[in-house]
């Protein structure tokens, strides 16, 4: 039986569809919609007569012409007085930290001329190190985000601060005199010195102050209780304390996180005695199984995880973890582990409690297939071997799998080893229970005061309608810090916009001993004000600032003199210590010792009793996409331009469904193209739409059959349907014509249309506890919708030697010609047939580029890629690529110049592609479910695909204006300025890197609301050093030229040589993972040059010799099962 | 030789006008240069400034009964104030908390001169007047409208002639009884003259082309070319007066230019680093109303000597401009480690500017030779003058340990070094100085 691998990209490619054929023949899809085009209401206001035609012809030609004539004076306006640290044309670089409630980052900030523009996780100093995701790289765009609240909204109309905070005041000090209720509601708080500000608050009220330890404290705690100090810190701002009542009001503050991992507190509670969530060490497990947790993208500090993981995945270092995964919806970590294996969300309790079975703990009686028990097995067999050096995490907001996992962790005896309960994280705080208390208690018009903060209850509570309609209680004074009137302020009486993350001084601790500063890059653009200083205002702890205000600013460093400096003792004045723990993002620490005494309560037959189990025909996931995560970036248009990791859809909401049950469910059988229509996503062929129901909440939304979806369920992802009324949260929120006009999609109504739907309607609380799963309906809405998707533009037809993989054993023990061969092609020079290595025959002559100064070359790490997409915003944001929107994107006109190819693929053997064949057959057998089907469990490679800088690049032997030629460093230079645009050179690419610039992305109205360079303050963020592109020109990938220029400047202003570090580009500058490596190849020391002659290097497309500047390294995965792997020697023997 | 009578009045008048130079009052001469020299960063004449005016100065000190201590003051005012033998110096040394800089090389004579120099300043009036280039351009404006009159009066002069003639001709014609149709077309009669007279006309039209051909093409050529482009400003600087006359480094205003890619207008504080004193010019009418200016951009009361806080930018008409798709770096060609080229190179001769301008390539071509300058041949800032200089700079690859490990590099290419040292020197060009992506991403 011949076996090899078949790398898809999505199902149209594996089936070969016809418009999958047709287009793929294609460099650039110029079908245009004749039917949409033509059946448009808009078509009328394009009617030009031939005479007007004419008219604007000749005035065009004439205005051109009186335009070029006359010289156009260019303003320039230097500083009055020039910020000591500012050189005009240099950039500025800042630690930060990002921290929103869901994502925690140490982050540099890059600043021009007091602009923040390029944001970066910061790979010195903090707990992520460089660990960052799409969103924290993206959240530079949402400072400029024109939607911002301006100032003070008191009803829907502006106030000033100075009648705001008299207003507040006055109504929280009656609240507070007649012993009302007084709720701050806020995300999960981890900056000590806003804790101190709520406390104080609620002090100030009259309310009871919990009791606190030390906000700052140094790890290496004495065994004494002193350390324990009461925070006396009402001398901050000298001025004096304006004490309301005596009589005990009720204030209390409620943390409340829209994702929730309350029920693994509470596990921790009942095992361990501690309501906290541990430290996981990721780089010290061996064995790793996870169910249902995203540690990659969206779990707990998944920016850490992501980096720490991902130590553990270098085949060099001679051993690799071992990643069991299991899963409803294929998430980015799924995507990346060595085993998946697709469940129902309800069965999540029943694998762990297999898993304990296993591996030799209780057996808890619970039944699961026969299919998942054989997974669950083999990760068992891989925990066992590794005891102590394996984690398994879970992802559930149950506290029955916790408790579950818990024991499997404690049989394993991986506490005090890979996970450390004594320095837990102080992320997720949020008690779900308090928060239903709280919920109810708004809703029954019980609270007399709420003040809500990072928080967007409206739209992400289950019931957030119903609490959304509380909030409109006259008899409440609500007050939001939300920088937008989104869902929840809009409704709240006073909106007292908070700054931007970049606009703020904070200071967080995000794990016992972990400290980071959050330092303003830039000046209030607004007039906002810190949520903090607005507290301060309202306890009467410090008087109003004005834009330059510093009270919080010296708040939190009193907090650090009184805390932090006393408990180090590196430094010796306060203001060096604070001067660097600024300088570096974060104070120093010492790492925390993990302690091995562990007292662990068996309750896993308590709660095996109580877990719930469902035989509904659909259950529904409200999941996190990588992109859009919780949704407080909706609007970002970066984000939702950046293509799915999995799906590679953008801009849209979607239900992800199995490929098989997309067969049942509309029916398709038979061979009929029109029957499979509805499941291709092409540009003409819309997709099918299903509505889903739970209860009584139902969203009508496109399918995406996602390979590897388990039966019988479907996911939806959060963050979606935001602004359902309306709400000003950012022009890109909402759908957009699928037409030339840019207009919004206007409902019946005349109302925006939001993207996709709410999938927090889906969430419940069960148990005290959100629940992000249920039993759903699921039907068939007869409809279409069209969807934007990337996977299967720009393939490189059938050229399947691009991806490499093997598996570890291969590394350890094989040769480099077993797995990563060199490409030989026939020739017949002797008149009889020769084998001759690729690389050693060629059209062209040597470019001289070796030896000769430098030769910029990268390495591709496939291994350690897992897709997240950071590059891609990292590379957006740095070379001024426009945002084309959602209908360009479906015409295949998508910008990126880098993209991350997402390949499904399964081993392809005869037996299959006979059944494949027969079962388009009508009337032949559908439930031939034993065999597999390549849909249902694929595995998943990412890869990155930009410009190779080929040496012998086809692009420029075409151009016929000489508009990208090479360059004696190995770049292959674009000058725009040259380019007629006639996109041969993109025809010639066989990687399909090249882009066309098809408009005037800054003025034409159809980018109008998704453009950021059409918005005055959004156009803030791009990058000056960077042309931005005109129309009809080509453009692609320029490995950041400008970044090369400047690394080279900066060694010879030096006088130096060019050292590895120098020049980065932008994407190997931002990956969390070190995956890209770039660098000077002609430098026998740089690390480019070591990975690019080391075992795994190979160049994609070898043998069409053109020679790229680009190496990948083949893909390693954990496996041992040989009917996994694809050897590349099968694969490449594909083209002959 | 005998001497000419004109010469001999040469001589006479020579001798006469040195007989009245010796009898001027020479010290006041040199009391001006000495206290600008020594005195005018802080002390002004008519007017207290960082120390008090120095007008009256001697007459105070005399009032005070101490007018020798004068000369002790000047040359060790600590001292004298601190000895305890003059309490008018105590009580001036309170003036400022600054302590006044002792000028111990000033003699007792040369401190006269400047007292006397600063006694004699009379207030200069100010005056309303209109700046030199406005007054150029009125008297343009009038003479243009003169040409134009001019033009219309000959005009009517021509066509009245023409009238006259066509009239004359009619009756010539009438009285020799030749039919003219009156009735005929321009059109008509205009085919006719051409039909009879088509060599002519085709040779006409040939010329037209050729010669409107190349001038739309020499026209297109300067399409953006901003040889000699001197833009008004906001401002009336002189780059004469403080490049030349003051010898004030370029780089001192223009401050980023060995570090960043632009070299920066100066921001108005660093023009206040001068002109928080220098609040007066005579340089030229108007300057003080210039300086005026800054203070007021910068929010600074000049009599008061505080500054407001009511700041407001100096918007500059830019000079020197390049498209947005050339990426060019001052670092790069200034800095002494990089190029390390002459400003004037580029530039021009600055120090004999008024306000900002781009320079002609005949004018920097005057330079060549001088300070590694080479001639070019293209206009400034198009391309060619670009690559027409990458083309002629050569680049020591010893200078710095940039080039050096370039220089190593090429030692396992030895062909290639061959081929690009032909000539004895390695040019930016062959170092890929000619290449798109080095000026165009």
């Amino acid at each position: 039986m011949s076996m090899k691998k078949t790398y898809w990209k999505g199902l149209d490619e594996k089936d070969q569809s016809p418009e999958f054929v047709q287009n793929s023949n294609k460099e650039f899809r110029e079908d245009l919609s004749v039917d949409e085009f033509i059946g448009s209401e808009a078509i009328g206001d394009f009617q030009t007569g031939r005479r007007d035609f004419l008219k604007f012809l000749g005035f065009g030609v004439a205005a051109a012409t009186l335009a070029s004539c006359e010289t156009p004076v260019i303003k320039s306006i230097p500083y009055v007085n020039k910020p000591e640290d500012i050189t005009p044309g240099v950039a500025n670089w800042y630690a930060s930290t990002f921290y929103d409630g869901n994502d925690y980052g140490n982050v540099l900030v890059k600043a021009r001329e007091g602009r923040p523009i390029w944001v970066k996780g910061n790979k010195d100093f903090g707990l992520t190190r460089g660990g960052i995701t799409p969103r924290i790289g993206a959240s530079v765009l949402n400072l400029y985000n024109s939607d911002r609240l301006r100032g003070p909204v008191n009803a829907g109309s502006s106030v000033s601060w100075t009648d705001a905070d008299a207003d507040i005041k006055a109504k929280l000090k009656a609240v507070a005199d007649r012993g009302g209720k007084v709720r701050i509601l806020s995300n999960t708080i981890i900056s000590p010195s806003t804790n101190l500000v709520i406390n104080d608050f609620i002090g100030s009220l009259g309310g009871e102050v919990a009791e606190m330890g030390a906000p700052v404290v140094a790890p290496i705690v004495s065994d004494s209780t002193d350390a324990i100090v009461t925070p006396i810190i009402a001398d901050v701002t000298g001025v004096d304390v304006e004490t309301v009542s005596a009589n005990n009001a009720d204030v209390k503050h409620i943390q409340y996180d829209a994702v929730s991992y309350s029920a693994m507190r509470k596990a921790n509670e009942e095992s361990f005695g501690k309501a906290v969530i541990p430290a996981y060490d990721f780089t010290r497990a061996k064995a790793v199984v996870s169910i249902d947790a995203d540690f990659m993208a969206n779990w707990l500090m998944h920016t850490k995880y992501n980096v720490d993981y991902a130590e553990t995945r270098n085949p060099e270092a001679g051993w690799m973890s071992k990643h069991f995964h299991f899963e409803s919806v294929m998430s980015l970590t799924g995507a990346n582990a060595d085993s998946r294996c697709p469940i129902k969300p309800s069965e999540q309790s029943a694998v762990a409690a297999a898993i304990l079975k296993h591996i030799g703990g209780k057996d808890l009686g619970i039944a699961v297939s026969d299919e998942i028990d054989a997974y669950a097995a083999k990760a068992a067999d891989k925990l066992k071997e590794h005891k102590g050096e394996s984690l398994v995490v879970a992802g559930a907001n149950d506290k029955g799998v916790q408790v579950i996992v818990n024991a499997i962790n404690n049989t394993l005896n991986n506490y005090g080893k890979t996970i450390d309960l004594d320095n837990e994280i102080y992320l997720k705080q949020a008690d779900d229970a308090l928060v239903k208390e709280l919920v109810n208690d708004v809703i029954a018009g019980d609270v007399d005061a709420l003040l809500i903060y990072g928080a967007n209850p409206v739209y992400t509570l289950p019931n957030g309608a119903e609490f959304g309609e509380a909030l409109a209680n006259e008899n409440m004074l609500s007050v939001s810090f939300s920088e937008f009137a989104d869902e929840t302020a809009s409704k709240c009486t006073y909106i007292c916009p908070d700054h931007n993350y970049l606009e703020s001084w904070n200071d967080y601790k995000p794990q016992v001993g972990q400290y980071a500063i959050q330092q303003p890059v830039i000046r209030p653009l607004f007039d906002s004000r810190q949520a903090q200083e607005s507290l301060l205002v309202w306890s009467g702890n410090a008087e109003r600032g004005d834009k330059e205000s510093k009270t919080y600013y010296n708040y939190i460093q009193d907090t650090w003199r009184a805390y932090g400096f006393p408990m180090q003792s590196e430094y010796l004045t306060f203001t060096e210590y604070w001067n660097w723990s600024v300088h570096n993002g974060s104070p120093t620490a010492a790492a925390a010792m993990p302690s091995a005494s562990v007292s662990f309560t068996d309750t896993t037959s308590a709660v095996a009793s109580s877990l719930s189990s469902s035989d509904a025909a659909w259950e529904v996931v409200a999941y996190q996409k990588v992109e859009i995560g919780e949704g407080q970036y909706s609007a970002n248009p970066w984000l939702q331009e950046l293509p799915d990791a999995i799906t590679k859809v953008c801009w849209d909401n979607f239900v992800t469904m199995a490929p098989a049950d997309c067969y049942d469910l509309f029916n398709i059988t038979g061979s009929e193209k029109g029957k499979w229509d509805g499941l291709y996503i092409e540009q003409e062929t819309p997709v099918n739409m299903v509505n889903v129901t739970v209860g009584e909440q139902v969203l009508k939304l496109p399918v995406y059959p996602l390979p590897g979806q388990a039966r019988g369920t479907v996911g939806v992802a959060l963050g979606y349907g935001r602004a359902e009324n309306q709400e000003a949260i950012g022009s890109a929120a909402f759908q957009i014509k699928l037409d030339q006009t840019g207009d919004y999609d206007l409902d019946a109504d005349g109302n925006k249309k939001p993207i996709g739907g709410n999938a927090y309607k889906f969430t419940s609380f069960e148990n005290d506890s959100i629940k992000y799963f249920a039993d759903a309906e699921v039907a068939d809405a007869n409809e279409k919708y069209f969807l934007a998707c990337t996977q299967t533009h720009h393939t490189i037809m059938g050229r399947t030697s691009i991806l490499r993989e093997t598996n570890l054993e291969s590394i350890i023990s094989g040769h480099k010609e077993d797995y990563n061969p060199a490409h030989e092609l026939h020739v017949h020079t002797k008149g009889h047939g020769e084998h001759v290595k690729a690389t050693d025959i060629s059209l062209w002559d040597e470019h001289p580029v070796e030896f000769v100064g430098h030769r910029w070359g990268m390495s591709v790490d496939l291994t350690a890629c897992n897709g997240c997409g950071v590059c891609i915003v990292a590379c957006h944001s740095e070379n001024n690529v426009p945002v084309v929107g959602k209908d360009e994107i479906r015409r295949a006109r998508d910008l990126h110049w880098l993209r991350m190819d997402r390949y499904f693929s399964s081993i392809d053997d005869d037996a299959r592609s006979r059944w494949e064949k027969n079962k388009r057959e009508e009337g032949n057998d559908w439930s031939y479910a034993n065999l597999e089907v390549p849909e249902d469990n694929p595995s998943v490679v990412f890869m990155p695909m930009m410009c190779q800088h080929c040496n012998h690049a086809p692009c420029e032997t075409v151009c016929p204006v000489a508009a990208t030629t090479h360059s004696n460093e190995g770049l292959n230079m674009m000058a725009y300025n040259r380019c007629i645009g006639t996109r041969y050179c993109g025809n010639n690419c066989p990687y399909k890197v090249r882009r066309f610039n098809w408009f005037n992305y800054r003025d034409y109205r159809k980018f109008k609301h998704v453009n950021n360079s059409q918005d005055e303050m959004a156009r803030m963020v791009l990058n000056p050093d960077v042309t931005v592109r005109s129309r009809g020109v080509m453009e692609k990938c320029s490995f950041c030229v400008q970044r090369i220029q400047e690394g080279k400047l900066n060694a010879k202003a030096e006088s130096r040589a060019v050292a590895d570090g120098d020049v980065v580009t932008a994407c190997a500058d931002a990956c969390p993972n070190g995956a890209i490596v770039f660098g000077d190849w002609n430098d026998e020391d740089s690390l480019v040059r070591s990975k690019t002659s080391g075992d795994r290097a190979y160049q994609a497309l070898e043998e069409i010799g053109v020679k790229p500047n680009l190496w990948y390294q083949v893909k390693v995965r954990n496996i041992e099962e040989a009917a996994e792997v694809a050897h590349a020697g099968a694969a490449t023997e594909e083209h002959s | 030789m005998k001497f000419h009578w004109t010469n001999r009045l040469g001589v006479a008048t020579f001798f006469t006008v040195l007989i009245f130079l010796a009898a001027m009052p020479v010290k006041a001469q040199d009391g001006k240069s000495l206290f600008k020299a020594n005195c005018a960063s802080c002390h002004k004449a008519l007017k207290n400034s960082t120390g008090p005016m120095l007008q009256g100065a001697k007459a105070r000190w005399a009032e005070a009964g101490e007018v020798d201590n004068i000369y002790k003051w000047v040359k060790d005012p600590v001292g004298l104030a601190n000895s305890g033998t003059s309490p008018y110096a105590v009580q001036i040394s309170e003036y400022s908390p600054t302590a006044m800089t002792a000028q111990g090389h000033l003699t007792n004579e040369e401190i006269d001169a400047i007292l006397d120099y600063t006694d004699s300043v009379t207030p200069v009036a100010k005056k309303a007047g209109v700046s030199a280039a406005e007054q150029d351009e009125a008297t343009e404006d009038t003479s243009l409208l003169w040409i134009i009159v001019l033009i219309v009066v000959l005009s009517v002069v021509v066509f009245a002639a023409r009238g006259v003639r066509k009239q004359l001709a009619f009756v010539v014609a009438e009285k020799e009884g030749v039919e003219i149709d009156i009735h005929k077309s321009v059109k008509t009669k205009l085919g006719e003259w051409i039909l009879r007279n088509w060599k002519l006309t085709l040779i006409m039209f040939l010329i037209a082309v050729v010669t409107g051909g190349a001038d739309l093409m020499r026209r297109g050529f300067e399409v953006g070319v901003y040889s000699d482009y001197e833009p008004s400003q906001p401002i009336n600087y002189s780059h004469k007066l403080h490049a030349g006359e003051m010898g004030i480094d370029c780089k001192y205003c223009h401050s980023s230019a060995e570090k960043s890619k632009h070299a920066g207008i100066p921001s108005v504080n660093v023009c206040m680093n001068c002109h928080e004193n220098i609040v007066e010019s005579d340089y030229r009418a108007g300057s003080t109303a210039e300086i005026a200016k800054i203070h007021e951009a910068a929010g600074y009361d000049s009599e008061t000597k505080k500054y407001t806080g009511q700041t407001s930018p100096i918007v500059w008409n830019k000079a020197h401009n390049l498209p947005d798709h050339v990426f060019f770096s001052h670092a790069q060609h200034v800095n002494t480690n990089t190029a390390n080229i002459d400003c004037k190179q580029c530039h021009g001769n600055v120090p004999t500017y008024g306000l900002g301008r781009v320079s002609t390539t005949e004018e920097i071509n005057q330079l060549a030779g001088t300070d590694g300058i080479i001639p070019l041949t293209k206009p400034l800032l198009t391309m060619g003058w670009c690559l027409e200089c990458h083309n002629e700079k050569s680049v020591d690859l010893t200078k710095s340990e940039y080039y050096k490990e370039l220089h190593n590099r090429l030692g396992s290419r030895p062909d290639f070094l061959r081929k690009i040292s032909e000539d004895d020197k390695i040019t930016v060009r062959e170092l890929g100085g000619w290449e798109c992506a080095k000026c165009h991403y």
